[in-house]
């Protein structure tokens, strides 16, 4: 993980000249860190997600991501799934002690709206501010969720339904 | 195929959804304290607790340093020291923008540029060309792009006069993107790379580039050489890297598809432009050229091998393949030397990576040397004049080590975040 976390840094720090991984970078992260942290209910593992979703767009030709945001979004999630997976075998064997969820994770928890949201199920989360924050079209959400497009328009249909009743009444 | 639309009453939800995620608060990124120079790679960068290095190494590697420090004195190539002007040396910081201060002070002397306002908090690159003698520095100002570049790119080039302690504009792209700045070795002009987008091909950055010069006693701005086309997709980019007036030369790497690859090397030579292909995956940022303009080296990734050449004959190359699980994609010139310092990591074998030694190598004369032992040099920036460097450890994250490089005599402690190096006038 570092070693990779290592590879990304050198290439973003590198500021070259038209530094285009850089300028990306400064202004994806902050994006990929709220939208994820907004997903997942907490900023732990956010930032290695990230690096993770950066290192494997940097290893792949440009040409191929057509919404760059929406694209490192759905690697940082997958890689995400990965990690939360492999920490619940960890802990489930006692070789790893339950994170303890960070201070700043307070901070989605005050936000109405993202509470509401936290009680959506994960997938559900994950298409809303796929679709809605990074602007992915059902196609993209699709293929980057490997699901059929019929069952993204549905789910995405559903969650808005659900967090508007949740919302109540205006 | 068509979308579906979102009810207007959700549409109004879905606003306050983007405000609130917009609302959340970003921790601060795993910020370098240190950038080598722009277009250099620059190590490392997770808090320096995440690289478990332990104690009988660095006990092991102090005992070396002290050691193998002494033995530097021993290199034939090493240029005469400056007088030691300390109090005349001065750093650009980057705080909210490049900040001008010297080295034993931490008064402000000059700003360049305020940080462009952007959605996230990590400070952008500082893109800048010292010039030989030290004492002006012409630096590239981010703005917001042109059509079709994305949202910030580097849009005018400016020059900081440390003498007279004073900024003037040079150039303005409203159509175009700056990508790299040389000094002539005259220091009488400034070689650019400019790129734009022709409209036809991706939205998301340049798809021509071509040289420019700069005469400073005129002002005249002239294009030079062949623009690339990278086609209807991908980036291309042109990175200067030599202007030797007195000779008529100019150098530049080349990276068309993917920008993080240098594809080729373009040499003008009189007017003539010629170029041959670099193969092997070339990092763009890796690769530079000796204050001489003779050598050129840079990173190969397909064997993570340090690769120097004389700039018009690549098939005169000399390679440094590193020992099975090592890498080596750091690599810093020390101005005013043949000398070319490198650095090895494990990160093909271990996690989290070590940085194993620090090493100098004058192509083509000699082997390399080992000038640090310690595992934990992660970067590297010289002064303008090569007497010392700056260098990153991980074992100390936050800091950054003065090292005088003849001798390796530490010189002091600094805890901001460094990207060049100028002489400014005696207090």
């Amino acid at each position: 993980m570092h070693y990779q976390v290592n590879v990304i840094q050198r290439q973003l720090r590198a500021a070259d000249a038209e530094a285009t991984w850089t300028r990306r970078y400064a202004e994806l992260r902050p994006r990929l860190v709220r939208a994820l942290a907004a997903t997942v209910g907490t900023y732990a593992g956010v930032e290695d997600a990230v690096q993770e979703a950066f290192l494997a767009a940097i290893a792949r030709d440009d040409r191929e991501i057509a919404n760059l945001g929406g694209w490192l979004y759905t690697v940082a999630l997958r890689h995400m799934r990965r990690t939360r997976r492999r920490e619940v075998i960890l802990q489930a064997l006692r070789f790893r002690r339950p994170d303890v969820a960070p201070e700043i994770d307070q901070a989605i928890a005050r936000i109405d709206l993202l509470a509401m949201l936290g009680q959506l199920p994960q997938r559900e989360r994950e298409l809303l501010i796929a679709k809605h924050y990074f602007g992915s079209t059902q196609d993209e959400i699709a293929a980057g969720f490997r699901m059929k497009r019929g069952t993204v328009s549905a789910t995405l249909s559903r969650a808005i339904t659900k967090l508007r009743a949740l919302e109540g009444p205006e | 195929m068509k979308e579906d639309t979102v009810h207007p009453i959700d549409d109004d939800l879905i606003v306050r959804l983007q405000a609130a995620i917009d609302g959340l608060p970003v921790p601060a990124a795993p910020t370098p304290v240190l950038v080598v120079r722009p277009g250099r790679d620059f190590a490392p960068l997770r808090i320096a607790a995440a690289i478990g290095l332990s104690a009988m190494t660095l006990v092991a590697a102090l005992v070396l340093g002290a050691a193998i420090g002494e033995r530097r004195a021993a290199l034939s190539s090493i240029p005469p020291s400056p007088a030691r002007t300390a109090d005349r040396y001065g750093i650009i910081v980057a705080s909210g923008g490049p900040v001008v201060r010297r080295e034993d002070d931490a008064t402000q002397i000059a700003r360049l540029y305020d940080e462009p306002i952007h959605r996230g908090g990590s400070e952008l690159g500082v893109l800048h060309g010292v010039s030989p003698d030290g004492r002006r520095v012409a630096y590239w100002i981010w703005g917001a792009s042109p059509p079709g570049l994305g949202s910030l790119t580097l849009t005018k080039l400016a020059l900081f006069d440390a003498n007279s302690g004073t900024t003037r504009e040079l150039l303005s792209l409203p159509d175009a993107a700056g990508s790299g700045v040389v000094w002539s070795t005259d220091g009488s002009g400034l070689l650019v790379g400019v790129g734009w987008n022709s409209g036809a091909a991706s939205a998301n950055g340049p798809n021509l580039a071509r040289l420019r010069t700069i005469d400073l006693a005129t002002g005249k701005a002239d294009d030079v050489g062949p623009a690339i086309d990278s086609g209807a997709s991908g980036n291309a980019t042109l990175r200067p890297l030599l202007w030797d007036r007195a000779a008529d030369r100019i150098v530049a790497l080349a990276a068309a598809g993917n920008a993080n690859y240098a594809t080729s090397i373009v040499v003008i030579d009189h007017g003539n432009a010629q170029s041959y292909v670099l193969d092997g995956h070339f990092l763009n940022y890796s690769i530079g050229i000796s204050s001489d303009g003779k050598t050129l080296a840079g990173a190969r990734t397909r064997d993570f091998a340090l690769v120097a050449w004389p700039v018009a004959d690549y098939a005169a190359r000399t390679e440094i393949v590193p020992k099975p699980g090592e890498r080596i994609l750091s690599l810093w010139w020390r101005p005013r030397s043949d000398q070319l310092y490198f650095a090895h990591d494990n990160g093909l074998t271990a996690d989290p990576a070590q940085w194993s030694r620090l090493e100098v190598w004058r192509p083509g004369v000699d082997s390399p040397r080992v000038v640090d032992p310690s595992p934990s040099v992660m970067g590297i920036l010289f002064r303008f004049d090569g007497s010392a460097y700056f260098a990153s450890y991980a074992t100390a994250f936050n800091s950054l080590e003065l090292v005088e490089t003849d001798s390796g005599r530490h010189l002091g402690t600094f805890s901001e975040r460094i990207v060049g190096t100028l002489l400014l006038p005696p207090r």
